[in-house]
Parts: C-alpha cells; sequence; structure tokens
C-alpha cells in the first residue's frame, strides 16, 4: 500500500501537483499532509464492565471451527485527534459468545492484538449473542485500546443490524440505556456466499493524547 | 432393616427442614407507593441498607427518595427528587443520608433534622457513594475517578482514579482512615481517606470485583464480584490472603458481621450476568470457611443487607413491596 507522501510525490513526478513557492517540494508536501490531516474526534467512551478479564491471549482469531454463530470480520484503524495513525497501539477486545454468555472461567472470545504499522487492527470471531435475561442491552463488542502518551480508551461496538433498533438505529439507539451515542452503532457488510456468508464490521478508533 | 433406615432418613430431612425454617423468618414487609418501583442494576446503586440495620433507602420511580425506619416499615423521610435521584447512601448509624444527583450534585441530608447538611459539587454523576463510619468524609465513584469530601468544610480532600474504567464499588475502613476500591481494571486499591495518597494495591485479581467491605478490626478487606468468590485482602499490602469457595453465580454485594466472623454474600443465578435482580444470599462462616445458611426463594430479589444483635437483616422486593427477613 502507497503512503500518502508517496502518492503526493508520484503526483508531483507526473505534474498532477505543481508546486509554485519559494520553499522546497518536500516541504510543501509535508504542510500539505499536515493541512490535509483531520481533527479527528475522539472515539465516545463507554461502559467497561463489568466482565473485564486481565491477561487475555495476544491473539487476533477468537473463532474457533465449528463455533456457533454468524463468522464476524472485525476491523479498524487506530487514530489520534490529530489524524495520525497510531500504530503499537494495543486493542483488546472482550464479549460474549453466540448465546450472549460470556466465559469468566477461561478466555474464550477475549484477545488483544496491537495496531500494525499503519494502524490497522483485525479480529476474526462471531456476532456476539444477546444476554438471555432478556434485558434490552444490545449485542455488542467490549474495547480497551491504550498506547502510550495517550488516554486508555474503554468503549463498546454496537451492531446496526441488531433487532433492538428495528432498522434504524439513529432513531432507536436510546432503547439501551447504555449507549448515548449512535456514533457507536456501526453498519454490517455481509459477504461471502451463502454456504460461507460471514459479516465484516469496521470500526475506527481515535485516542485522545494525554 | 432398610424400613429402619428411610426413617431415620426422613426423621433427619424433618429435623433439616425444622432447623432451616427457623434460621429465615420473615419480619415485616414496606408496601411501595402504588406503581413505584426500584431498579435494582448493579451501577448506579439506588438501595442502601445501613450498617446498624436500623433503616433502609431508596430510589424510587416516582421521583421520591424514600427512608424506612427497621424493622416498622414506617417512612422516616420523603425527598421529592426532580429529575430523579441517581444514587444513594446511608451513613453506617443511618443518620446521614447521601444523595447523587444526575448534575452531579451531592446532597448530604441529616435524617435527624430533615435538612440538607452539605451540597458537594462533582463535574461528572456519581454512581456509587460512601460515607465514612466517623460520618466526616463522604466518597464517590463517577465515571472517571473518585472524589472524597470533608463533610464539615464541604472541601474535596481527595480525588483519585483506576489505570481505565470506573471504580464499581467503594468502603471506607472501620476507623475512617482508608478508602478502598473496586476498580473495573480489576484491581482493589486502598487509600489515605484524607490525602488521596495511595497505600496499596491488589493487583492480582483477574476479574472485576464488584463488592467489598472492611471486616470490623480493619485488618482484612473482603473482595468478590464475577470471580464468583470472595478474597480476603491485606489492605496494607494488596496481598490476597485467602479465597473463599467458588460459587455458581456472580457475586453482586457483600457485608462483614459486627464481630467479623460472618458474610453475607448476594449472588446472581449462574450465567445470569446481567440480570439486575440478585437471586441467592449466603452467610459464610469465614473461620470455617463453608456456608452456614442459603436463602433464595424463586421471584424474590435481594436488595441487600445489614448484621444486627447477631442477625443478618435481609431485604428483598416482589410484587410491589419490600420484605424483610431475618437470617441467622
Amino acid at each position: 500500500m502507497f503512503t500518502r507522501r508517496a502518492i503526493l510525490h508520484n503526483c508531483l513526478a507526473l505534474g498532477s501537483l505543481t508546486v509554485a513557492s519559494c520553499f522546497s517540494p518536500e516541504a510543501m508536501v509535508a504542510a500539505l499532509q499536515e493541512a490535509e490531516k483531520q481533527l479527528r474526534k475522539p472515539t465516545p467512551p463507554n461502559a467497561l464492565g463489568p466482565f473485564y478479564k486481565r491477561l487475555a491471549p495476544t491473539t487476533g482469531t477468537l473463532r474457533a471451527p465449528g463455533d456457533p454463530g454468524l463468522p464476524l470480520a472485525l476491523s479498524g484503524q487506530v487514530f489520534d485527534t490529530r489524524g495520525d495513525v497510531l500504530s503499537g497501539a494495543m486493542i483488546e477486545i472482550w464479549q460474549t459468545d453466540h448465546f450472549g454468555l460470556y466465559d469468566v472461567d477461561g478466555y474464550r472470545y477475549r484477545g488483544k492484538l496491537p495496531s500494525d504499522s499503519s494502524g490497522q487492527y483485525k479480529f476474526e470471531t462471531v456476532i456476539p449473542g444477546h444476554y438471555p435475561d432478556g434485558s434490552q442491552l444490545c449485542q455488542h463488542i467490549h474495547y480497551l485500546v491504550t498506547a502510550p502518551e495517550h488516554k486508555p480508551l474503554v468503549t463498546q461496538l454496537y451492531f446496526a443490524t441488531d433487532p433492538v433498533f428495528e432498522g434504524d438505529p439513529q432513531k432507536n439507539y436510546t432503547r439501551d440505556p447504555l449507549i448515548k451515542t449512535p456514533e457507536l452503532i456501526r453498519p454490517v457488510l455481509l459477504a461471502g456466499d451463502p454456504q460461507t456468508i460471514h459479516a465484516e464490521v469496521r470500526f475506527e478508533l481515535c485516542l485522545e493524547r494525554l | 432393616m432398610q424400613r429402619l433406615l428411610v426413617i431415620v432418613a426422613l426423621l433427619a430431612l424433618t429435623l433439616c427442614a425444622s432447623l432451616n425454617s427457623q434460621t429465615i423468618r420473615r419480619e415485616g414487609a414496606i408496601a411501595l407507593p402504588p406503581g413505584a418501583s426500584v431498579s435494582t442494576q448493579l451501577l448506579p446503586k439506588t438501595v442502601s441498607i445501613c450498617r446498624s440495620g436500623q433503616r433502609v433507602a431508596a430510589i424510587l420511580s416516582d421521583k421520591t427518595v424514600r427512608v424506612w425506619d427497621l424493622p416498622s416499615g414506617k417512612v422516616a423521610k420523603t425527598l421529592d427528587m426532580k429529575p430523579l435521584a441517581r444514587a444513594l447512601e446511608l451513613s453506617d448509624d443511618g443518620r446521614l443520608l447521601a444523595v447523587a444527583e444526575v448534575s452531579g450534585a451531592v446532597s448530604v441530608w441529616n435524617l435527624d433534622s430533615g435538612q440538607v447538611q452539605r451540597k458537594l459539587l462533582s463535574a461528572l454523576p456519581i454512581s456509587v457513594l460512601a460515607i465514612s463510619p466517623d460520618n466526616h468524609l463522604v466518597a464517590g465513584a463517577g465515571r472517571l475517578d473518585d472524589q472524597v469530601w470533608n463533610l464539615t468544610t464541604g472541601e474535596r480532600v481527595a480525588t483519585v482514579r483506576p489505570a481505565f474504567g470506573n471504580s464499581m464499588a467503594i468502603s471506607f475502613s472501620p476507623d475512617s482512615t482508608l478508602l478502598a476500591t473496586a476498580d473495573a481494571d480489576t484491581a482493589i486499591r486502598v487509600y489515605d481517606a484524607r490525602t488521596g495518597n495511595l497505600r496499596s494495591t491488589a493487583s492480582d485479581l483477574l476479574l472485576e470485583s464488584l463488592a467489598l467491605d472492611f471486616s470490623r478490626d480493619g485488618k482484612s478487606l473482603f473482595v468478590g464480584g464475577a470471580d464468583k468468590t470472595i478474597s480476603i485482602v491485606d489492605p496494607l499490602t494488596g496481598k490476597v490472603r485467602d479465597t473463599l469457595p467458588k460459587q455458581s453465580g456472580t457475586l453482586r454485594r457483600l457485608v462483614v458481621s459486627t464481630d467479623g466472623e460472618q458474610i453475607a454474600a448476594m449472588y446472581n443465578l449462574p450465567d445470569r450476568f446481567e440480570e439486575p435482580s440478585i437471586s441467592v444470599a449466603l452467610l459464610w462462616d469465614i473461620g470455617k470457611r463453608s456456608v452456614r445458611t442459603r436463602f433464595d426463594k424463586p421471584g424474590v430479589g435481594i436488595l441487600g443487607g445489614a448484621y444486627e444483635n447477631g442477625h443478618f437483616l435481609l431485604i428483598s422486593h416482589s410484587g410491589g413491596e419490600f420484605t424483610i427477613w431475618s437470617v441467622q
């Protein structure tokens, strides 16, 4: 994958970008990149507990072959509020299984990974179930994201397809008392074929500097 | 011979049933106002029973906070709260009531005079409160940090916070010098209550603790939660000294008896992590590490309890009323 910097230098070389300044093209490209950076809003926080478990394994594969539930490829990119990608941020997630149960005795559906050099992360899991007690709490995945010199982010990811939202999460998100903003509700992409159907969800994360 | 064995077994069963019925006694009931209910979510904490067992207070859905005397069930105070109060806590002696508002403010009521003794300010709403046994300090845990106020001056004397997440439970030591917090990052932290200086951290626990209480001599801290156990922690070193046998449900509340020999621990049913209603109470004999009495009644949710004269006073709710039980 080309970096933005490499693309801009290609543009310069091919003439699709011209510099008309007494400063060097190098300096102007750097200034352009800085100007392009959108100030990002930090990801809204959400409740942590009460089933966080320390010492989760370092793995992106939470789903075992044959596990019940719809397979989910969960990915995203980690930024800071200046728009810089954060590589090496530790992303830890935990969730219920397809039946809505947490594993508190072991580490099923718990894992952590560092973001890669371009801030990307990816987990293979399943869409979590609803709690079996009939509560209005939506399907969700817990996140704890930490990076040096940044405030830890504790939040949750929700699914736009959750039946609680009746197809309109913007309107119905308050049905879950823990959801304070629809920003945490992500669209679901169905992929594969009917035999290998799986869901894909992206959840970008933005940390605040200390 | 077989007939004799059957008769002996039946007699033994009858005796056991008789003993069990003597250990759990219904003391009385409190009828809630028509249509009013109480939230039993884990946080914010909306029901409080004072340690002396003389009063219970609750935030009701009719936008009132009510305080009842026990065991009479007589209403001692009704506060109109608009908007609805968020969390509350009675002092150990039942004379003070701290009420957290949605705005973040905490009002501390003197129930003897019926007046607000102090109004404390917090930037963020408080979910759980504690009042020091000497009635001089109030602590509140919010989404980001825990704060301690001096009730005499109204000043905030300490602000502490876990590495991430919030505190699920807080408790003062019996001599009011220490504040213990059960934190969402799974650590148990003990602070100097008047300065906020960290005294110890118990970081051996893997899962969050949801309840904690000091032994009456202040030398032990009992904690429990998602790990379904009760761990006994040294508050000065943070070391886990012992762990009581694991149960099948999440521990939600615990109370240590006045003599320090028993713990009443309240649990959810197995695999009902988020079910708001606590369903099982066990009275533990700490020395023997065994359960003395079990209280569970289908359809009855447990709100909490206190020890009084060697009995565990337990408050439950069902069908629009609170029921007071004596469990021994």
